[in-house]
């Protein structure tokens, strides 16, 4: 004799294929996907400019040349810091006369880093390890050892 | 054998999900046992803003400090101090920004010590990623606050 299934079976069946789609949909997005386009992809080395913006001192002190930088978003490798500028942070102010100024944000820097990046050029974009994408003018989170920031891509190299 | 038979396939992956369930949960218990090994001292520094001396009060040497969210440890106060808390003024007449100081409220800077496990460029204490730049919701015994790790000496 075969059990009738109840609405309790069915529900049961539909979580677990919603469970199997999710999954599935997960494990689709690890896999590389190998198309035409993708195998003639070159991997090269680049330099790619971040600007860490109106930062405190400590963040300033907290970065070294030669640390590995990783993407907070995706934790992966993005690159390794070649050289560090620092500069002194300005903002924008508009007097009561109207009149715009740049002024002095205090006790602010700016941390222009230029990194070396192992860049994976693709027919939609740059990705760094293949990986994290780069794009000019995007912002995103990153990650030495020793200093969790947002920063943003000023350019990529040649 | 009849009992055999009433096993349903919907039966089979209600155990399935269950132990996967029960392994999702205990894993993290399990991993907890392997930190105490390759630790390194350090020692690094909290900010929390715009507190009242009340709170100052409550700190003291040796108290355990916890993320209060995840609850995970994250060392004992070596040293703490405390100045002015300051603000950002923009002086519309002048056209300059200055830091001006806020009556009766402070800027905790609080030094933590800790053993952490510092491997793969990370610097892990308990299970907490230390860097500056992380903020925190910490938790003593008789403090709470949010706040900004500004260092750390290693």
């Amino acid at each position: 004799m075969k059990r009738k299934l109840n609405w309790i079976d069915y529900t049961i069946i539909i979580i677990i294929l919603g469970v199997l789609f999710v999954l599935g949909t997960k494990v689709r997005n690890f896999i590389p996907q190998k198309t035409t386009v993708e195998n003639n992809t070159q991997s090269s080395k680049r330099e790619v400019v971040l600007k860490i913006e109106d930062v405190r001192k400590y963040s300033v002190d907290s970065i070294k040349a030669g640390e590995n930088i990783y993407s907070d978003d995706t934790n992966y490798l993005f690159g390794k810091i070649k050289d560090i500028e620092i500069e002194d942070s300005y903002l924008i102010l508009v007097k009561n006369n109207g009149e715009v100024v740049e002024t002095r944000s205090p006790e602010r820097y700016n941390i222009i880093l230029t990194v070396d990046c192992n860049v994976l050029d693709r027919t939609n974009g740059y990705y760094s390890e293949g990986i994290t994408e780069i794009k000019v003018n995007s912002t995103g989170k990153y990650k030495t050892i020793g200093l969790l920031f947002t920063a943003t891509v000023q350019s990529i190299g040649e | 054998m009849n009992w055999i038979r009433k096993i349903g396939i919907i039966d089979i992956a209600i155990v399935v999900i269950v132990l996967g369930a029960v392994f999702y949960l205990v894993k993290p218990f399990r991993s907890r046992a392997d930190v105490i090994k390759n630790t390194t001292p350090i020692v690094y520094t909290f900010e929390t803003k715009a507190v009242q001396m009340e709170f100052i009060n409550q700190l003291e040497f040796g108290i355990d400090v916890y993320d209060s969210n995840k609850n995970y440890y994250l060392g004992k106060i070596k040293d703490f101090r405390y100045e002015p808390y300051r603000e950002k003024f923009e002086d519309k007449e002048k056209g300059v920004i200055t830091l001006v100081e806020y009556p009766n409220l402070y800027t905790a800077l609080i030094d933590i010590e800790a053993n952490a496990q510092i491997e793969n460029d990370v610097i892990l204490v308990d299970r907490e990623e230390i860097r500056s730049g992380l903020y925190l919701p910490v938790k003593g015994k008789g403090f709470a606050s949010y706040g900004y790790i500004i260092g750390i000496e290693r």
